[in-house]
């Protein structure tokens, strides 16, 4: 296991590495340069040309990367201009925030999706599942955006029980302190995950619901609840912790249009106004942890399959 | 049994879905928000406002932190030493409520000015002195590579002797006889008193001394000021900042997001605040903003182009629409050192051409609602009082002129097909030097993305044109990459034909509209090295000329010689207040917002 562990983060540590010599190429790329961006259409050439020193955006772009790998070593993630903070803490406003927004929203999306993926397995073809079907279809089809503009619509201006933007608090705690204002953005990130995970779920059970196990299992008499929930589901499941690894960098990239919709400044807002602005730094270091997040993702996804199917357990230690 | 499980199964799904829309419930009933908590503050002596959080505190701007914010935010801390008002009514522009000093008296043919100041006093009840002008001018003399408002040959390059006469008086001779309004306007404009007694050192420990007295010094000093400032999250910890001469006080700051003012109760100026406390609150997008503008949560927003049609359900829910008009002009650029296509922008009569064919009074009144006004000229209108008429253009909307200057001079005119070049040659009648025979009108503009205005009216020109056979090509990119850089047509960067950048304004002036940054040859913001001996000798004129017509000397040349093609110039935003508050017009045209003079009915 240990061995398998290393193994696996050596590749994972390879892979950091290929997306950020990638993404220092296609950021030095693009059009429009950082200097002029950031001092705006006053600034004279040696306000430029000190800008561009002072970044070292002057230098061979190898000699640049070498120089962030370096500052990156020692934890620094370098300084936007834009921002007029450091990466690390411009980050580390808006991580904690994007990931509560996402723990909470993932959490009701798995409370949700679950039972109504079981209820249509278990009554699939029959008027629950055309039901749930339908509205997951359309909760799928609906643009998020849209979705969240009738929340704020319905609950903030024709009923207005909730207010139309997330907690504006600086820290977590001060963020869960108005949970009044984490229901609409939580509930309008939930509800596609809801119709994805609950698809999922429904189509893991449909299968297993006719394996031979789940036959023997009636066959020797044990009542259809305790089939369904203790043969069945965890079997079930096992798409939604696949789908769980993978949501790993999702959790620390955010979701732009909600935090946009909902004035939530985290991760997704982050990136998306660093691009815009070209604000390298920013950029790069974003790309850094989210690449972090997702081949971590990836192998707590692997652990995690392996730790509710013995069958993996069994194929790895056989090989 | 297969029956009992779904039956069992639905309830606990209902039930898990009931308890989740009960914490809901409990906490938008418990938590007490609903739409109040964070909410607007009518009838109290707070204001809520829609601001970009301020990422800048020195009062002495860097490069890469001009933006308005941080000049909003710097004035209600650090007052600068004039403050300027566009209604005609004052000597040099300048406020004399506001400002901290008297106008200047001029002396020895227009070389020197001798400055008195008011009687102010610092936060900390300590007067404000000459010190703190000589401080300031020590800081930004021994800084001027670091400091924004810098241009070579300008201030303080262009100050002959600096001179402090006493604690309240100092005087200031130029090198030149500058015309005075435009010194007053636009070199005087950045002298900010700065706390002397409290800042000249070089460490947080240090004992304030004359440190800055020596370049040496201030040198240090400004390093560690300028280190204050480049950490946002102690901006209203850090004791630097406790000692202000504006009329408000930071008591709360967080680092990309909301900002709170308080009343400062030792404020020495005239313009006392009315209201307690101002909350200054960003917004990730316009949507964001306008759906809290439109739940009534903030007092103090802006409209977005794109919401503009719901103008009157914000009135409905008791704000007050009101367009801000800018100190500003909008042009499109044309790039003049364009290997290939500089040689036809060189072309005056194809830039007269092209400029008919933009609809300027139409576009402002439909595709702007209104809210833009033709831009005739380099000096602009006096804001708001144009609307949406062009009577005084130079070149008002004529594609039947434009299809005659284009045909007699040698272009064979397609309508709706391509255009080209029929007669090569430098005649009167030939299509001019440098354009070969079968040239094509194919030009690319580089506009910004993300202003349906925008897009609309570049759809509309780009009609027009095509109805010449004018062929234009329309790429919208970041803002960023809309500010095209100039330069030189052996460059890689030169490739650009037209830019624009001005969907709020391509450009605003200080109080002096002067051309010398935007026009002149090699001027810093001169973008597509647009260059006109003429241009040049007028422009030297309003700076160095005190007589009056200078300026509209300059602007008739401009707008007729066609630096760039003028174009609709939008209000700064359209902005919308809660009906009681007061004081909020009239709005800046400068771009400044005084929260002192707001009040709740």
């Amino acid at each position: 296991m240990v061995r398998y562990l290393i193994t696996r983060l050596g590749q994972a540590l390879v892979v950091v590495v290929i997306v950020t010599v990638i993404a220092f190429l296609i950021l030095h790329l693009l059009p429009g340069g950082a200097a002029r961006a950031t001092l705006g259409k006053e600034a004279t050439l040696e306000q430029l040309a000190a800008f561009n020193h002072e970044m070292g955006y002057d230098r061979p772009w190898i000699q640049q990367y070498g120089m962030y790998v370096q500052r990156l070593l020692h934890g620094d993630l370098g300084y936007s201009y834009q921002l007029n903070q450091t990466v690390v803490e411009a980050i580390s406003q808006r991580l904690p925030k994007t990931m509560v927004l996402s723990l909470l929203s993932t959490l009701l999306a798995i409370v949700l999706a679950i039972p109504l993926g079981v209820i249509q397995a278990v009554r699939r073809n029959r008027w629950p599942d055309y039901a749930i079907t339908s509205l997951s279809l359309l909760a799928y089809a609906t643009p998020i955006f849209f979705m969240g503009l009738m929340m704020i619509i319905l609950f903030s201006q024709v009923w207005p029980i909730l207010p139309p933007e997330a907690p504006q608090g600086f820290t977590v705690a001060e963020v869960l302190a108005d949970p009044a204002g984490l229901v609409l953005p939580t509930v309008t990130l939930a509800i596609v995950t809801i119709a994805v995970y609950s698809r999922y779920v429904r189509s893991a059970m449909v299968d297993n619901l006719n394996e031979n196990y789940v036959r023997t299992a009636r066959s020797k008499g044990l009542s259809e609840r305790r089939v369904v929930l203790r043969h069945t589901l965890r079997n079930g499941l096992f798409p939604i912790i696949a789908l769980l690894g993978m949501y790993l960098p999702a959790l620390f990239s955010g979701a732009l249009v909600v935090e946009s919709l909902f004035n939530f400044p985290g991760m997704g807002q982050l990136f998306w106004q660093a691009a815009l602005k070209r604000d390298f730094p920013i950029l790069l270091g974003v790309t850094v942890i989210i690449s972090i997040a997702t081949v971590l993702g990836a192998l707590v996804a692997d652990l995690l399959y392996a730790a509710v199917d013995p069958r993996v357990r069994l194929r790895r230690s056989t090989t | 049994m297969r029956s009992r499980f779904p039956g069992r199964a639905l309830r606990g799904a209902v039930a898990a879905a009931g308890a989740v829309a009960l914490a809901a419930g409990l906490v938008a009933c418990g938590g007490g928000s609903g739409s109040s908590k964070n909410g607007g503050s009518q009838g109290k002596d707070t204001v809520t406002v829609a601001f970009r959080t301020p990422n800048w505190i020195l009062p002495i701007s860097a490069p890469g932190f001009t933006q308005g914010e941080n000049a909003i935010f710097g004035q209600a801390l650090y007052r600068s030493l004039y403050q300027y008002k566009l209604d005609g009514t004052a000597q040099y522009n300048i406020d004399p409520q506001r400002s901290m000093a008297e106008p200047p008296v001029v002396s020895d043919g227009g070389r020197t000015l001798t400055i008195t100041l008011k009687d102010n006093t610092w936060s900390d009840g300590k007067p404000v002195t000459t010190k703190d002008i000589q401080f300031w001018y020590d800081l930004v003399t021994a800084n001027k590579d670091r400091w924004a408002s810098y241009r070579a040959g300008g201030f303080p390059d262009n100050i002959a002797q600096w001179s402090i006469k006493d604690d309240k008086t100092f005087s200031i001779t130029t090198t030149k006889v500058y015309n005075t309004a435009w010194f007053v306007d636009n070199q005087l404009n950045r002298i900010t008193p700065v706390p002397q007694h409290a800042w000249d050192k070089d460490s947080a420990t240090a004992v304030v001394n004359d440190l800055a007295s020596t370049p040496q010094g201030a040198r240090k000093v400004f390093d560690f000021l300028t280190a204050a400032s480049k950490d946002p999250k102690t901006y209203d910890s850090n004791e630097l900042w406790k000692v202000t001469s504006g009329p408000w006080k930071l008591a709360k700051y967080v680092p990309n997001g909301e900002v709170t003012l308080t009343a400062q109760p030792n404020y020495s100026g005239v313009d006392k605040p009315k209201l307690a406390k101002v909350v200054l609150r960003p917004f990730t997008s316009d949507d964001s903003e306008f759906n809290v503008l439109r739940a009534g949560d903030i007092d103090y927003g802006y409209v977005p182009a794109a919401n503009q049609s719901q103008e009157g359900y914000l009135k409905s829910k008791g704000y007050t629409v009101s367009p801000w008009y800018g100190w500003s002009v909008t042009y499109l650029q044309l790039n003049f050192n364009n290997p290939k296509t500089g040689v036809l922008f060189q072309q005056p009569y194809l830039r007269q051409a092209m400029q008919m064919l933009i609809d300027q009074p139409t576009i402002s009144k439909v595709i702007w609602s209104g809210t833009a006004a033709p831009t005739c000229g380099p000096v602009p209108a006096k804001p708001g009082t144009n609307g949406t008429d062009a009577t005084g253009c130079a070149y008002s909307f004529d594609p039947a002129k434009a299809k005659e200057l284009l045909e007699s001079h040698g272009w064979k005119v397609t309508p709706d097909g391509q255009t080209t070049c029929q007669t090569a040659g430098t005649g009167p009648n030939q299509c001019g030097e440098g354009i070969a025979a079968g040239t094509a009108l194919n030009l690319t503009v580089t506009s910004q993305t993300g202003f349906a205005a925008t897009t609309k009216m570049f759809a509309e020109i780009k009609s027009q044109m095509a109805k010449l056979g004018i062929q234009l090509t329309i790429k919208e990119v970041p803002d960023s990459v809309a500010v095209t850089p100039a330069c030189k047509p052996t460059e890689a960067t030169c490739s650009w034909d037209m830019s624009f950048f001005g969907s709020q304004g391509s450009w605003y002036y200080p109080a002096f509209a002067s051309g010398e940054r935007l026009f002149a040859t090699d001027a810093p913001v001169n973008l597509g090295s647009y260059s006109n001996p003429e241009a040049d000798k007028l422009i030297e004129a309003t700076q160095f000329s005190g007589d009056e017509s200078t300026l509209k000397a300059y602007n008739d040349f401009l707008a007729k010689d066609l630096p760039v093609l003028w174009m609709p110039n939008p209000v700064f935003q359209v902005s919308a207040y809660r009906s009681g508050l007061q004081g909020v017009e009239p709005q800046d045209p400068m771009n400044l917002m005084y929260f002192q003079d707001w009040s709740w009915k």
